[in-house]
């Protein structure tokens, strides 16, 4: 952002220069250039100014300045942003050449960044909010193809959510705030909401990244601002900047996925259950449904020996074979490979006095982890500056475009535990999942097509192509009107075209099995095929686009003390997406024929003729519309650069639906102050030079658009199995409710910013509170009313917390060490919900399921029964009752109220942050991040018997079961049930002895990088180059758990990746 | 050039400005599929939901038509399993009861319909017409609640806090009325009445609800109350606009389920509530006694029942064509409770004339003998064995059960076993009317 600052400080220079030079007296010619000490390379755009500010020069971009003096002894005040100031005297007679020598102020630059809030840039000085600056450095520590993640560990106050919940919007900046509402964050992109996918945004094409996190926010970014604010900006031309060319190239390798990571119980132990099960009928069901289920191996064989078509001793060796598989192997093997994820990336740039550039290009290259499934991207970027009429007139204009496109020709399969996908000839071998081999053995010569599903076949095979182009165009004229006065109107439009395109070779099994189920067998025995034989055709299309226009004044002005700055704008959107897909049957590619269906009809299906479907028309349509109409003001005063004081207000308005037009919008509005104490003359501390106190208070929104104020309905057809395919209906989604409004959070935030002397320590301290009001709320409601679900704003939330942010020069000779460390503190409770849900729907938050939050509590939470050990003789799990060990699991689930669980904890960490330790010496640069996430529970899995009685398989906590007597002295693991009992799995699997404190450290990444920069000495034909390795997920450093899995990622663990990269700068 | 420059960006603020005055720039609708209905096509389209033809399944569950293995029983809810076995607090705190909650919904539709028709711009008869159709599903489940929570009415005195949520208006704030069963009797008897008189008699789809229907809904919620002359009217009524019976002669008994989805007989399309465990399960056994009693030339033995390759005998005869339970109005019922009522009015050769019809269509060609007798008691006797047998998997045993066994000479005693423990229901037990689900009758705020 340091372009901003330097961008005003020009024009206005400039201006002043020309004034300048209307005085005739007999000036000297004072000339040279100012160069840094750290690099040897010209500085563009310093300036140089007399004492008395009426001599002023800026270096252009070969940092040559030239200044006209009077004679005499003048004291030059020479500055650069990031280097310290030079004071030096000169005494001019004649016309001088002189060179000047900056050398970088302590790194630090914090009192004197420039943050931008998307609607404006302001110096940080002169700001009240929260707000978070990522540079570019920091921006470029990881490699990714995505920027979000970019984020995690370098940003205080945002969090990364792992387990329950989280999976669609895992990212919260304080928290979260809401519900039922809308969850993300508001991303904004060169001063526009971004409609697009985050994917699509190229984080080598980032400049910076301001993340806002207080009620400052809202009343800029306004209703939808409620869960923060993330503003980009891309890299933009630099007026008075030379031709500057960068390449960057890099290459990400991550491992494999590590299918063994979960802990599975033994294939053999396993396969003992399901003989136990098959001896006690659990599979006759099954085996007799019209379903035609499949089985697994050892059933059927169990069954095949049962049947006697195979003697006592085949069974025995076929199982002791299946004892000896495991599809895992089979998997990684075949179907699993290292992804290689490439990335280049080439940006020009420059600028002359009245216009600047930025072009670039990025091509992404990945392959993923699992065969022949490959993504690509590319990015074109172009956005030029100009400036006309004396500075006057501003006109900007970016161009962006991305097109990005993914192909899966392999899906992996599900398989019984020790199914085999390949012989050990090297050819595939088919599994059994839809139907059982019985039943294909059955059907086998009746004349239907091969219905055997071989994986190892498939691979490569399948066609399913995604492609996307995005298009972004934006433009904004700026006209300085005189007197502090500039009118500015931003327009931006947005296009997205993406469409799937997805073909189901007549080859595969999903297309054989589709054409083999509808095939209808006619009286005289001939088959008829209600879907034609060919491959199958999905496509499907989205265009989506949006206007956005801005009209705004902005006044600033300055006079003696007293700096006034304001704006006031006005501003419209609207976003339309249409889209629809279809499918076609019988489709040949070569020929591009596809043959007519009766979707109308419902045929029985050969395999179960009680089951009557008609072919599914893979037909659809979809179109959203979102409007927004905004008004917004803000204004800041700042009293001899010391006082501060800020407000904003901002109303939105919104197409919510069937809501009366008084309540489509919500009026929001914020008020802060900020007092830079170090300014004060009785502060007197030379050795903290920097100290600032801030607050901000106001309301941020949020709003749930699927509710109305009105009875709505949802529109569909009916389904494949309903009486009448195709037959338009519609369900009744949401109850009138007059009363709805928007959600509102009331935010709170105090903050403290210091810096030492040399910037050796500087750092923010921040404190908040949120307080939810109005938000959209699940209300308890009797089935009576024949709704199921009921929202209104009934709920309230309280969120309170702490960041802080220090950075420290630790060592700053010829070896500089650094260290940045996070800390952030949150505490989140729910402070209203009306509805009380049962104990078994609090105990029950592993899964991605309805939320159950609690007053008094955060909204994810962990309770659990209370745990007794296990019985001595049995190994049953127990609880209590009446405060007596027990294991009438039927009274403890009745007697448990949602007061008697134990409450754990927060699923959600509590307590992080990271600490970066960063060495530089002589051009490398080795930097470390550790992260830390604490005060936090969460479930470890364990053996479930009510699964695995019912014959899938489990934890490897099965091997460490109770088994006899005394087993109960150091397993807590129960015995294996006789009966298969759901109350007491559930027990055992709520209780508190299988929940487990999150609490971790984790080295994140190691980034290694060696820079050299040209000098005359090296004459090497670039100016800059950076090579650098960067190895991410390294693994955990201490847990507070013995649980062998990673607390954040029980499913999969994190990968490893090894990245090595270049950049270039000519 | 400045005044110009000022002007044109003035003239572009205020052009955008003006564009807001239009309201309609925010009624977009936010998503094409959503809609505040308004127009008569959203109304029908809301009473085409796939909720609207539906009905309980613990009348199967509970009416001892059917044994099942303790495996499989293993595999019910909670509140099945309970009802199953005839046990007392069938429904537990928890417990998501659909056969509570879907009547309602049911009813809601058809409140929100009924409210709303008043605004809606269409054809006089086209809005009538969705009027009685809307009234017929609030009848309709209402029934539904009534079968399984509610006494018949010579017993409500036996049981005057039984009693359901009695919602007339769409408005979820409205605190509803305790209906006892005469109340919610009298309610069902107006909207069908009133449907009787707006409905057409032929509806587009065997979903939707027409004249006939209405008159075959009323007569069996007649039958159920034991007021036999009003069952036998409208019953009659049904017989006479309508009074098709299929032969079973002509049905290919191969298929495995051999009766087509909206054949003949059908009058109004509703199937249970399913779970595959119970309703499409192989082991939802059919005691060969009951089995046994169809005799070798009625081809209803191999229509409805298929012997699986266990041994088991299930039911496979449902009018929906496949393994959905049909739980409709169909005309067999209708000359059942034709030949009951007037059988039990005294009018025993007509009734003999319904009940030999309907089983003609059900024997072999030729090989059924007309009953003949003078006796009402054991021409009734003869209908009500029939009606079982013929009604088998219709979800109308359960009502049956309760207005018989008010009758000494047809009470029937339940019995089932499971691992090896005998569970009865005797007649006219407490347990065969179900009490509301006790965290919905927490949740209730009555008038």
């Amino acid at each position: 952002m340091k372009h901003f600052i330097l961008l005003f400080l020009l024009t206005t220079s400039i201006f002043r220069f020309a004034y300048c030079q209307d005085q005739q007296q007999s000036l000297y010619k004072l000339s040279g250039k100012i160069i840094s000490k750290e690099t040897g390379l010209e500085l563009p755009g310093a300036i140089l100014k007399t004492d008395d500010g009426i001599y002023v020069a800026v270096t252009n971009e070969n940092g040559e300045y030239s200044l006209d003096l009077p004679k005499g002894i003048h004291s030059l005040n020479i500055s650069f942003l990031g280097y310290d100031v030079l004071n030096q005297k000169i005494e001019l007679s004649s016309d001088i050449n002189q060179n000047f020598v900056l050398e970088e102020s302590g790194l630090s630059m914090d009192a004197y960044e420039i943050v931008s809030t998307g609607y404006e840039s302001l110096p940080k000085e002169r700001t009240t909010g929260s707000f978070v600056q990522i540079d570019e450095k920091l921006i470029n520590r990881r490699v990714s193809t995505g920027l979000i993640d970019r984020l995690e560990d370098v940003t205080p106050g945002l969090a990364f959510s792992r387990g329950a919940n989280s999976e669609a919007n895992p990212l919260t900046i304080r928290g979260r705030s809401t519900l039922f509402g809308n969850v993300s964050p508001l991303i904004i992109i060169d001063n526009f909401p971004y409609d697009g996918s985050l994917e699509d945004i190229n984080p080598n094409d980032v400049e910076s990244i301001t993340v806002l996190k207080d009620a400052a926010a809202a009343s800029i970014w306004g209703a939808r601002a409620g869960n923060g604010v993330i503003v980009i900006t891309t890299k933009q031309g630099k007026h008075m900047q030379k031709n500057q060319v960068t390449l960057v190239s890099n290459i990400n390798l991550i491992e494999k996925p590590d299918l063994f990571y979960n802990p599975q119980m033994g294939i053999s132990d396993f396969i003992d259950i399901e003989s136990m099960l098959f001896n006690q009928g659990f599979y006759r069901s099954q085996e007799l449904s019209n379903n035609r289920p499949a089985l697994s191996p050892v059933v059927e064989t169990l069954i095949a020996e049962r049947d006697g078509n195979i003697t006592a001793t085949e069974r025995d060796l076929q199982i002791d074979q299946f004892r000896q598989r495991d599809i895992r192997r089979d998997l990684e093997k075949h179907f699993y490979r290292q992804s290689v994820n490439q990335q280049y990336h080439l940006n020009l740039r420059g600028g002359s006095q009245f216009h600047s550039y930025s072009l670039s290009a990025g091509l992404d290259r990945n392959l993923q982890n699992v065969l022949g499934n490959d993504n690509n991207r590319i990015t074109l970027n172009y956005q030029e500056n100009w400036t006309a009429l004396n500075g006057k007139l501003k006109l900007g204009t970016g161009i962006y475009y991305v097109k990005s496109n993914a192909i899966s020709t392999t899906s992996v399969p599900q398989g019984s535990p020790y199914d085999q996908l390949v012989d050990s000839d090297g050819n595939g071998l088919p599994i059994y999942r839809n139907y059982s081999k019985r039943y294909l053995s059955q059907v086998e010569g009746s004349g239907l097509l091969d219905w055997d599903f071989i994986p190892y076949d498939e691979i490569g095979q399948r066609n399913a192509r995604s492609e996307s182009q995005d298009f972004r165009m934006n433009t904004s004229i700026a006209y300085d009107i005189g007197k502090g006065l500039q009118a500015e109107v931003l327009y931006q439009y947005w296009d997205n075209t993406s469409g799937n395109r997805n073909i189901r070779d007549k080859d595969l099994f999903e297309t054989r099995d589709l054409i083999n189920r509808y095939s209808q067998r006619l009286p005289n025995g001939a088959l008829d095929l209600a879907i034609p034989e060919g491959s199958i055709l999905d496509v499907s299309s989205t265009k989506s686009y949006s206007h956005s226009v801005r009209g705004q004044l902005r006044y600033f002005r300055e006079f003696g003390d007293h700096k006034i700055s304001s704006l006031a704008g006005y501003e419209i959107k609207s976003m339309e997406a249409l889209g629809s897909q279809a499918r076609y049957y019988g489709y040949d590619d070569n020929l591009g024929i596809s043959f007519p269906v009766d979707h109308r009809v419902r045929y029985p299906m050969y395999h179960n003729s009680g089951s009557l479907q008609s072919i599914p028309s893979g037909q659809g349509h979809w179109g959203n519309i979102d409007r927004f109409v905004s008004y917004y003001m803000n204004a800041s005063y700042t009293y001899a650069n010391r006082y501060t004081i800020t407000a904003s207000a901002r109303k939105d308005q919104s197409n919510l639906f069937g809501v009366d037009a008084n309540k489509k919008g919500v009026p929001l509005w914020s008020a802060g102050a900020g007092w830079v104490i170090s300014g004060e003359d009785f502060f007197n501390w030379s050795a903290v030079p920097y100290i600032k106190l801030r607050a901000t208070y106001g309301y941020n929104g949020n709003v749930d658009k699927t509710l109305s104020a009105m009875t709505t309905a949802r529109y569909t057809t009916a389904g494949t199995t309903a009486p009448i395919p195709g037959l338009p209906m519609a369900f009744i989604i949401n109850p009138p409710n007059p009363e709805l409004r928007w959600e509102k959070v009331g935010i709170t935030n105090l903050g403290f910013d210091f810096e030492t002397k040399g910037g050796i320590l500087s750092g923010t301290f921040e404190y908040f509170l949120k307080n939810g009001e109005d938000l959209i709320s699940n209300a308890q409601i009797p089935s009576s009313s024949g709704v199921s679900l009921f929202r209104g704003n009934f709920a309230a939330t309280r969120s309170e917390g702490i960041d802080l942010n220090l950075s420290s020069l630790n060592i700053d000779r010829s070896i500089k060490w650094r260290t940045d460390f996070i800390y952030s503190f949150l505490e989140e409770k729910v402070t209203r919900y009306d509805q009380q849900a049962t104990a078994l729907n609090y105990l029950n938050t592993s899964s991605s399921g309805p939320i159950f939050p609690m007053e008094g509590r955060p909204l994810f939470s962990i309770y659990s029964y209370e745990w007794a050990g296990l019985d001595p003789m049995t190994g049953d799990p127990l609880g209590f009752i009446d405060g007596e060990p027990s294991n009438n699991y039927v009274q403890i689930s009745n007697n448990a109220t949602p007061e008697s669980l134990i409450y754990n904890g927060s699923q959600r960490p509590v307590h992080f942050g990271s600490i970066r330790n960063s060495v530089e010496y002589s051009g490398f640069e080795l930097s470390f991040n550790i992260s830390y996430r604490m005060g936090y529970y969460y479930r470890r899995r364990s053996v479930d018997y009510f699964s695995l009685l019912r014959g899938e398989i489990s934890h490897d906590d099965y091997s460490r079961r109770w088994m006899q007597p005394g087993d109960e002295m150091f397993t807590n693991v129960p015995s294996l049930p006789e009966n298969n009992n759901t109350l007491r799995h559930l027990f055992y699997q709520n209780a508190d002895v299988l929940v487990e404190r999150g609490d971790h450290i984790r080295l994140q990444d190691i980034r290694l990088s060696y820079t050299l920069i040209n000098s005359k000495k090296t004459n090497l034909p670039f100016q800059r180059i950076e090579l650098y390795g960067y190895a991410n997920n390294l693994g955990i450093l201490w847990k507070a758990t013995d649980d062998p899995m990673d607390p954040d990622f029980r499913m999969m663990r994190p990968l490893r990746s090894l990245a090595f990269g270049v950049k270039i700068d000519l | 050039m400045y005044n110009f420059i000022n002007k044109t960006l003035i003239l572009l603020l205020f052009a955008i400005g003006s564009l807001t005055s239009c309201e309609e720039f925010l009624d977009a609708k936010p998503s094409k599929d959503l809609v505040v209905p308004e127009t008569i096509s959203d109304f029908r389209a809301i009473l085409n939901s796939s909720d609207m033809n539906l009905d309980v399944m613990l009348t199967l569950v509970a009416s001892g038509e059917y044994y099942t293995t303790k495996g499989n029983w293993d595999g019910y809810l909670p509140w099945q399993q309970r009802a199953y076995l005839w046990q007392e607090d069938v429904f537990q705190i928890g417990d998501l009861v659909n056969d509570y909650s879907f009547p309602y919904i049911m009813i809601f539709n058809a409140n929100v319909v009924l409210e709303s028709l008043e605004r809606v711009e269409a054809p006089e008869h086209e809005l009538l017409a969705l009027r009685g159709a809307a009234l017929f599903y609030r009848a309709y489940g209402y029934y539904n609640l009534t079968q399984l929570f509610l006494p018949i009415v010579n017993q409500s005195s036996t049981y005057p806090d039984a009693f359901i949520p009695l919602k007339l208006l769409a408005s979820i704030t409205e605190k509803p009325q305790k209906g006892n069963i005469q109340m919610v009797l009298s309610q069902m008897e107006n909207d069908l009445q009133e449907a009787i008189s707006l409905l057409p008699e032929e509806s587009t789809y065997p979903i939707q609800p027409n004249k006939v229907s209405s008159h075959a809904l009323l007569a069996r919620i007649y039958l159920s109350q034991q007021q036999y002359e009003e069952a036998g009217f409208h019953a009659d009524k049904v017989l006479e606009l309508k009074s098709t019976l299929i032969d079973y002669n002509e049905i290919d008994p191969l298929p495995n389920f051999p009766f087509r989805i909206f054949n003949d007989e059908v009058l109004f399309h509703s199937r249970m509530l399913a779970n595959s465990r119970i309703t499409r399960s192989l082991l939802s056994i059919i005691d060969n006694n009951l089995y046994a009693e169809f005799d070798e030339n009625d081809l209803r033995r191999a229509l409805y029942f298929t012997v699986n390759p266990a041994g088991n005998i299930n039911f496979s005869g449902s009018y929906s064509g496949d393994s959905d339970l049909f739980s409709g109005l169909a005309t067999n019922e209708m000359y059942l409770i034709s030949a009951e009522c007037k059988a039990r009015i005294g009018n025993i050769q007509e009734a003999l004339d319904r009940i030999n019809e309907l089983l003609r269509h059900r024997w072999k060609q030729n090989t059924y003998q007309n009953l003949e007798t003078e006796s009402g008691q054991e021409v009734l006797k003869f209908i009500l064995n029939e009606r079982k047998k013929e009604l088998i998997f219709r979800g109308t045993r359960w009502a049956d059960l309760k207005r018989l066994n008010t009758e000494e000479e047809f009470a029937v005693v339940l019995n089932r076993e499971l691992e090896d423990e005998t569970y009865t229901l005797l007649p006219n037990s407490p347990n065969y009317i179900f009490p509301i689900p006790p965290d919905q009758l927490l949740l209730e705020d009555f008038q």
